[in-house]
């Protein structure tokens, strides 16, 4: 019988010991066992159906990718059996096999000897299958297994921690193989999709581009090239990202997203300069492909070995690796970006985004009005019509090849072309801007989308700037004749001095100082990441100080715009003829004053109640009130403006 | 020493917004030749530059002297007329260098008041490009006569009234450059006791080029001249500017730099030592700015510029009209990199300051002077339009005098309405 008893220990039932569901059970029938022995060799045979879960499951396992394609294959799992196995089973085996040697010696053993033998390695046993249990009933895979040994060796103490601390660093073996590859040459070895981190060819927003491309019939050509462009660029330079159900729970996000960081970038950057070796820029490229991190590529291997080699898994040195080699990283990419002009890029983007070469763009309105004067002409180049004003204020032609400027209505409207305003298209002007090899990945579209808004709103201003500077013209050359000819010519140069004001604020004491920070910042820091940061930053608080946040002080900007449009063309309109209506003008020059009167109240509330607008507020407040002319004048304008609404 | 531009003329097309082709055209040989017209109706002072180094730097074609070569005799009514008889070869070279612009945008024009040349023939240059490109600006670097001397040119009165009749009615702006003014710099600040002419001309040809370097050089505002001069002027016969300079410096004194900082250039530039244009104080009207134009160039950080704007405000340190918003604009601008100088930060100020109108008052009361004794009016006589009557003088003395009126109701602040009762008589 105690033969039965061994065989069953080792996993074979016979017919005391029977393998009924996923349990041994004890036979007791015949009456063989002695009541008091049926509790000893059931505690017996709880240790071996714990034994026989684990190695059911280990032979399930081993060998890593039996079973591909399914969610049971895999290198964590197989790496688990294999440590298994070494640990607890082998240990068990022995143990069972001494028994046996003792049983050949000595016939009459007692049926406790062998359950005092067998009693050490129960918790240990007992807790394996657990694990073993949790991660078939969940079928969990990959890194989420290291998550459950983790929590295991949190919850456990004595022998049962040293066992499973010794199969977590089985397990996280794994883990630091693919993080080496990973981290120091970018590859990706993970045929069962195991990581945390994954790469995707094909994007989806490149289908939802394909239907863009259809539906608008406007600038179907620039749509297209950027299309093929786009793609290009997607299948050379996949996109990586993190699959946060993968991610252990014990390492943290933060860490997380510097290990994708890391590999993401040598991948995306070796590779675009392999890709790019041989086109633009083969000096550059080819000196810098592979050399990421080829100087301290030794060091941070042996870190990782080190790291893989500790007992007990410390997140804190785990976290502090990572970080040194992100920062190497970060400094190389930094020095790369330095290399590759950087400054100059953000210069250029700021002369012709942020409206900086004002040259330029004195140049490119009266170019452009009459193209934008009718609905939308699908002829119209608007990219040669700004190529042609660029040439003309002499900019270098490398940086107008650049920049692609189009028409992009909302797509809701296509049907309605006809009815666009010429206004609404002067609003629907994008810049396109090509990111030369490694700035790329720092000026992205959605970087550029920002930069569009602020280009937006700033054309507007420069273009009701432009308009008010050739009314002074006109009036010069026209005005003399006439009566009330003085209040036109006050009314344009309190227009005129208000959007100069606005303009001034803008270029100086906005774009100007946040770009001379921008650039102290990238120059200080040594960091790719910081240098990242600082540039969302600059976006962030040009957007916010330009009052794109703050719909109250947009729209009444706006509104003063469209005041001064009107007016123009209503003077425009009777050039000829000297006599304009006086009534129509005074109607203005109430409204605008009104209007200005607004939006320096609206300022002045928005200086007092919100202490983070503060400083760039009253820089704004500063310029149009620089002789207290609108707080001496405001109080009596809000008074007019409140009988005036009453009387409505 | 009174007009130290003297017949020197320079009519400049000016190509807008094309960076450093705005005043200059690359030649075949790819030198860089300016679009310049010389005229003067005597030789001598073309004569110098042609001697001088800069001989080469012009076109000769546009260079014009009377055939004559007997010059305007100091005598407005002569210059004129004689501007009548040359006008189809002068025109003919600006025609030729306006249809060489891509994109002409305006004339500069730089002249003095008080001879007969630079009065007279400029006077007549004035409203010939006024009729012949109505759509064009055209600016004027105008000399004023020096007060402090005796001046050898007894009829000077007479001239510059003349004269700023036409500045007032056909110029769109006018940069004054006081000679009183420019030498009490010289002397004053520059300790120079015997200032020639060439240390006054680099005085003045410093102004000249930064108050143009917003439109040579690439900069987010005042990119034409247009953009420069619009801000200025709020109604269109309060066009003369003064303009101020800070740090000023000769080459001996290149030795002794002050530390400058944004604030002290703006400082110093609100200080009327710094103007170039002597103003008498006037204790009965509270004269103010109506605006101004700082262009300061230079290592600049930015956030100073809105520090020193603020302590200017809070110090009241500039007056600035009651009738209306008016600011302190400031462009910063890049610097000529080849031009060595040993301040950090320089700034050129113009301004339009209703003060100019003691300018104009001092040559109405000198005319009136003169006037009343009928003296040396027999010149004048001789030329057709003061032959039969000397209408013409009165009428400009009526403009300058409605001009004066105009500078002094801007300080007040019902300067609206005058300019409303003024209104029907503009024709």
């Amino acid at each position: 019988m105690l033969h039965d008893l061994l065989a069953a220990m080792k996993g074979h039932g016979g017919g005391i010991f029977v393998w009924r569901g996923s349990k041994f059970k004890v036979n007791n029938d015949l009456g063989l066992l002695h009541p008091c022995e049926v509790a000893i060799v059931e505690e017996i045979m709880d240790v071996a159906t714990d034994f026989k879960k684990i190695t059911s499951f280990c032979d399930a396992h081993d060998g890593g990718g039996v079973e591909t394609g399914d969610h049971h294959g895999g290198i964590y799992l197989s790496s688990l059996s294999a440590a298994l196995r070494a640990t607890a089973t082998t240990t068990f085996h022995r143990t069972v096999l001494e028994l046996e040697e003792k049983l050949l010696f000595d016939p009459e053993l007692p049926l406790t000897t062998a359950l005092v033998a067998v009693r050490p390695l129960g918790p240990t046993l007992a807790t394996l299958a657990t694990l073993v249990t949790q991660i078939e009933e969940k079928h969990l895979h990959g890194c989420q297994i290291l998550e459950t040994v983790h929590k295991l060796i949190a919850l456990s103490v004595g022998q049962v921690k040293e066992v499973l601390s010794r199969i977590e660093q089985k397990v996280h073996a794994v883990l630091y193989h693919q993080l080496t590859l990973w981290l120091l040459h970018g590859l990706l070895l993970d045929p069962h999709q195991e990581f945390f981190i994954s790469t995707c060819a094909s994007s989806p927003s490149s289908s939802a581009n394909t239907t863009m491309s259809t539906t608008s019939s406007l600038s179907q050509q620039t749509e297209t090239l950027s299309l093929e462009e786009s793609t290009d660029k997607m299948s050379s330079t996949p996109e990586c990202h993190l699959r946060l159900e993968m991610l252990p729970a014990h390492i943290p996000l933060s860490v997380a997203e510097k290990v994708l960081f890391i590999g993401e970038f040598i991948l995306v950057f070796e590779h675009g300069a392999l890709r790019e070796n041989g086109e633009s820029r083969p000096s550059l490229a080819s000196s810098r492909s592979g050399q990421v991190l080829k100087k301290r590529e030794g060091e941070f291997r042996g870190l990782l070995a080190d790291l893989a080699a500790e007992q007990t898994f410390s997140v804190d040195k785990f976290s502090r690796a990572i970080e040194t080699i992100r920062n190497c990283v970060s400094e190389e990419l930094w020095k790369l970006v330095m290399e590759a002009d950087l400054l100059g890029e953000l210069s250029d983007l700021k002369a012709v985004f942020l409206l900086g070469r004002g040259e330029l763009f004195q140049a490119l309105v009266p170019i452009i009005t009459p193209f934008l004067l009718t609905p939308a002409d699908p002829c119209a180049d608007l990219t040669e019509l700004f190529r042609s004003a660029g040439r003309q204020v002499l900019m270098e032609d490398s940086v107008l090849e650049k920049f692609t400027l189009s028409l992009k209505m909302p797509p809701t409207t296509v049907a309605a072309t006809s009815t666009h305003t010429s206004e609404e298209q002067w609003g629907a002007l994008r810049l396109t801007y090509s990111a030369r090899w490694p700035l790329h990945k720092l000026l992205t579209s959605t970087a550029q989308d920002k930069y569009n808004a602020i280009f937006t709103f700033l054309l507007d201003v420069r273009r009701a700037q432009h308009r008010l500077q050739q009314l002074w013209l006109v009036q010069s050359r026209g005005g003399r004749l006439g009566e009330g000819s003085c209040l036109r010519w006050t009314l344009r140069h309190h227009m005129a001095l208000l959007i100069d004001n606005i303009q001034y604020y803008l270029q100086a004491d906005v774009l100007e100082s946040q770009h001379w920070q921008l650039v102290k910042a990238v120059n200080e820091t040594q960091d790719y990441q910081q240098l990242v940061a600082a540039h969302h930053v600059f976006l962030a608080s040009v957007a916010a100080q330009c009052f794109l946040h703050s719909p109250v002080v947009a729209r009444a900007i706006h509104c003063l715009l469209g005041l001064v449009h009107r007016f123009c063309a209503h003077l425009e309109s009777f050039v000829g003829n000297g006599s304009t209506d006086r009534e129509m003008v005074e109607s203005l020059h109430e409204e605008f004053e009104r209007a200005a009167a607004q939006l320096f109240f609206m300022l002045s509330n928005l200086r007092l109640h919100r202490a983070e607008q503060q400083q760039h507020t009253s820089q704004l407040i500063m310029r149009i009130d620089y002789n207290r002319y609108y707080s001496r004048h405001s109080g009596s304008l809000q008074r007019l403006t409140a009988a005036c609404r009453e009387g409505q | 020493m009174e007009y130290l531009l003297k017949g020197r003329w320079k009519i400049m097309p000016r190509r807008a917004q094309t960076g450093k082709d705005v005043f200059f055209y690359q030649a075949d040989d790819e030198h860089y030749i300016p679009r310049s017209v010389l005229l003067d109706l005597e030789p001598r002072v073309i004569h110098t530059i042609m001697n001088s180094p800069y001989a080469k730097l012009y076109n000769p074609e546009n260079i014009y002297m009377s055939k004559q070569g007997g010059g305007a005799g100091n005598n407005w009514a002569a210059g004129f007329s004689q501007g009548e008889r040359i006008y189809d070869e002068v025109f003919d070279i600006i025609d030729r260098e306006a249809d060489g612009s891509d994109s002409l945008e305006g004339f500069v024009l730089c002249h003095s008041i008080a001879g007969g040349t630079g009065s007279g023939l400029g006077s007549y240059i004035l409203e010939r490009l006024n009729d012949r490109f109505p759509k064009k600006l055209v600016q004027t670097y105008s000399v004023f006569p020096n007060q402090d001397e005796i001046s050898d040119v007894v009829v000077q009165p007479y001239n510059s009234l003349l004269t700023l009749k036409r500045l007032t009615q056909s110029a769109d702006c006018v940069v004054v450059l006081d000679n009183t003014a420019l030498n009490r710099i010289a002397s004053d600040r520059l300790h120079i006791t015997n200032p020639t002419f060439s240390q006054i001309n680099s005085l003045v040809s410093n102004i000249m080029s930064v108050s143009t370097a917003t439109l040579r050089y690439p900069s987010y505002m005042n990119n034409d001249l247009i953009g420069l001069i619009a801000p200025l002027i709020p109604t269109p016969r309060l066009h003369f500017l003064m303009t101020g300079f800070t740090p000023l410096t000769t080459d001996q004194e290149v030795a002794s730099v002050r530390k400058t900082t944004v604030l002290d250039v703006m400082r110093r530039l609100l200080q009327p030592k710094n103007m170039m244009v002597s103003t008498p104080l006037d204790r009965n009207t509270q004269h103010c700015y109506i605006s101004i134009l700082n262009i300061i160039q230079g290592e600049v950080d930015p956030t100073q510029v809105h520090k020193s704007l603020q302590r200017i405000r809070e110090r009241k340190m500039a007056q600035f009209i009651p009738w209306g918003p008016a600011s302190i604009q400031v462009a910063l601008s890049k610097k000529s990199p080849y031009i060595q100088s040993a301040h950090r930060v320089s700034g050129l100020m113009l301004a339009n300051h209703t003060n100019i109108s003691a300018l104009f008052e001092r040559t109405l009361k000198q005319y009136d002077k003169l006037r009343k004794r009928e003296a040396f009016l027999e010149q004048f006589r001789k030329e057709n339009m003061f032959a039969e009557s000397l209408d013409e003088l009165d009428q400009s003395r009526e403009v300058v005098q409605l001009l004066v009126d105009e500078y002094v109701a801007a300080t007040n602040p019902d300067y609206l309405s005058w300019g409303l009762k003024q209104g029907p008589m503009e024709t």
